[in-house]
């Protein structure tokens, strides 16, 4: 990585949360990401960009094995959570994917309650219970910039709360289970502006207590919000580097043309 | 996998291709308002008033480049080197504009202070030259994107600092009986000294954009 990186006070110790070594995919004979390397940092806020189609979310879903419950996947490489191989067969990939959160491109949140979306996390992990568990709920809609809007219906549907609302429900019903990684794939893409704003600023005040990874195909979002940026063409990293650097000068000529909007 | 196609259209484009076209035109007016300058120090002549006129339209542009680019900025949100491309237009501008001004004092000097002058007038000859050859240096590694040109500028600045230098000194050692000709004289080598510095300035804004970085050096 760059020099630069040490440049700010923030950057002065870099820890790396998830090593992924040599990472291979396969959908059938496709083969989708291409030997990826990538040291995502404890708390910072990691972007993943690309054209449609290159892997992104593939790449992403491996991070907490959501690509399991694809028949046809393959994989090959490692995933380091920790320090530890999460592709490993003896991973409790039920406490992987509680380590490990994952909020999606369409919110999509239970039709039920807004407080029983934010509990069932934590109740079916046996977490919290009674006014312990009324806590939890309240720390994780306030973590998820959601409390002041719903504190006085929480009995309601969460199906009656507006689409950005509604991602940030979903956010909150993540954070219930006390992860250390949020894994978003494209949230925003659902949400108007002010919801998309008010999401991205989530993002980064999460990073404080989490680290965040967001694939997104919005380059001004992957600008603002990440300290670190991953360019993803045809299933390999052509370039990762400091977020600032990337779309200052990036060293890659198709990463070049991708974020002035030369191609993709 | 959807296919990149390369070569999209950019709306940003046409606004890039209005502000290269807004400094191609500036550079022409710049080149011409310091030569005249100079040349009218060395050889006679009144030209403070085309001058001055030159020199505005300079300013104009400066301004122009200015509310162009943070319109592009504000629309297209711009990076990369679409970014690096319209920072470095808005400094090349500004020197731009300086070499306008900085001709324009000089023009001034015979005006205010009166005729011929005749000491130092190689000097100024010589530095002129110089001066005029970083310029064209300077505008010509930006237009061809000439990193080796515009490094060129940069060593040719020192030149041009050590004649300056020189100069003071044989100044002091001796002055001319006539003070008017020595403040004209001093006066005028030290506006081409400061033209040359903007040369350097519009070369280093060139590098920066081709580079990504700007080299620091103090002037
Ligand atoms: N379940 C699947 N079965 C087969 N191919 C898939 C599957 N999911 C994704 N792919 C293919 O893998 C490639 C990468 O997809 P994806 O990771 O979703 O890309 P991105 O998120 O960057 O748009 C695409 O060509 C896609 O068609
Ligand atoms: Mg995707």
């Amino acid at each position: 990585m760059s020099s630069r990186l040490k440049e700010g006070k923030e950057n002065l110790v870099e820890r790396t949360k998830i090593q992924v070594k040599d990472l291979s995919v396969w959908f059938g004979s496709t083969q989708v990401l291409r030997g990826v390397n990538l040291d995502i940092k404890e708390n910072r806020v990691t972007a993943i960009m690309g054209p449609s189609g290159c892997g992104k979310s593939t790449l992403i879903r491996t991070l907490n094995r959501m690509n399991d419950i694809i028949a046809n996947c393959r994989t090959d490489g490692a995933v380091l959570l920790n320090g530890r191989n999460i592709l490993d067969s003896t991973i409790d990939v039920v406490e992987l994917r509680r380590k490990v959160g994952m909020v999606f491109q369409k919110p999509n949140p239970f039709p039920k309650s807004i407080y029983d979306n934010v509990a069932f996390g934590p109740k079916i992990h046996g977490m919290a219970r009674g006014r312990e568990l009324d806590e939890l709920v309240e720390r994780s809609l306030r973590d998820a910039a959601l409390w002041d809007e719903v504190k006085d219906r929480l009995k309601m549907s969460a199906l009656s709360l507006s689409g950005g609302q509604q991602q940030r429900l979903c956010i909150a019903r993540a954070l219930a289970v006390e992860p250390e990684v949020i894994l978003m794939d494209e949230p925003c893409s659902a949400l108007d502006p002010a919801a998309t704003a008010k999401i991205e600023s989530l993002m980064v005040s999460l990073k404080k207590n989490y680290t965040v990874v967001v694939v997104t195909h919005n380059m001004q979002q992957a600008a603002r919000v990440s300290d670190f940026t991953a360019f993803l063409y045809l299933g390999e990293v052509i370039e990762y580097n400091d977020t600032k650097v990337v779309f200052n000068n990036p060293s890659n000529r198709l990463t070049e043309d991708f974020i002035t909007g030369r191609f993709g | 996998m959807s296919g990149a196609t390369l070569s999209k259209v950019r709306l940003l484009d046409r606004g890039l291709t209005e502000l290269a076209s807004m400094l191609n035109e500036m550079s022409k007016i710049a080149q011409q308002t310091v030569s005249a300058s100079i040349e009218a120090y060395l050889e006679g002549g009144d030209v403070t008033l085309q001058v001055r006129q030159w020199s505005d339209t300079l300013l104009n542009y400066y301004q122009k480049v200015g509310e162009k680019s943070v319109e592009l900025i504000a629309r297209f949100q711009p990076v990369a080197r679409d970014l690096r491309f319209i920072r470095a237009s808005m400094e090349i501008a500004y020197d731009l504009s300086r070499f306008g001004r900085y001709a324009y004092d000089i023009s001034m000097i015979l005006k205010t202070l009166g005729g011929r002058v005749e000491f130092g007038r190689e000097t100024v000859a010589e530095m002129g030259k110089r001066t005029m050859r970083m310029i064209e240096d300077s505008i010509e590694a930006y237009r061809t994107r000439n990193q080796e040109l515009a490094e060129r500028v940069r060593e040719d600045d020192r030149d041009v600092d050590k004649l300056y230098l020189e100069h003071l000194q044989y100044c002091v050692k001796n002055p001319p009986r006539r003070v008017e000709q020595l403040i004209s004289d001093v006066l005028t080598v030290r506006h081409l000294e400061r033209i040359a510095d903007h040369a350097v300035d519009l070369a280093d804004a060139t590098l920066y954009m081709l580079r990504g970085e700007y080299s620091s050096t103090w002037r």
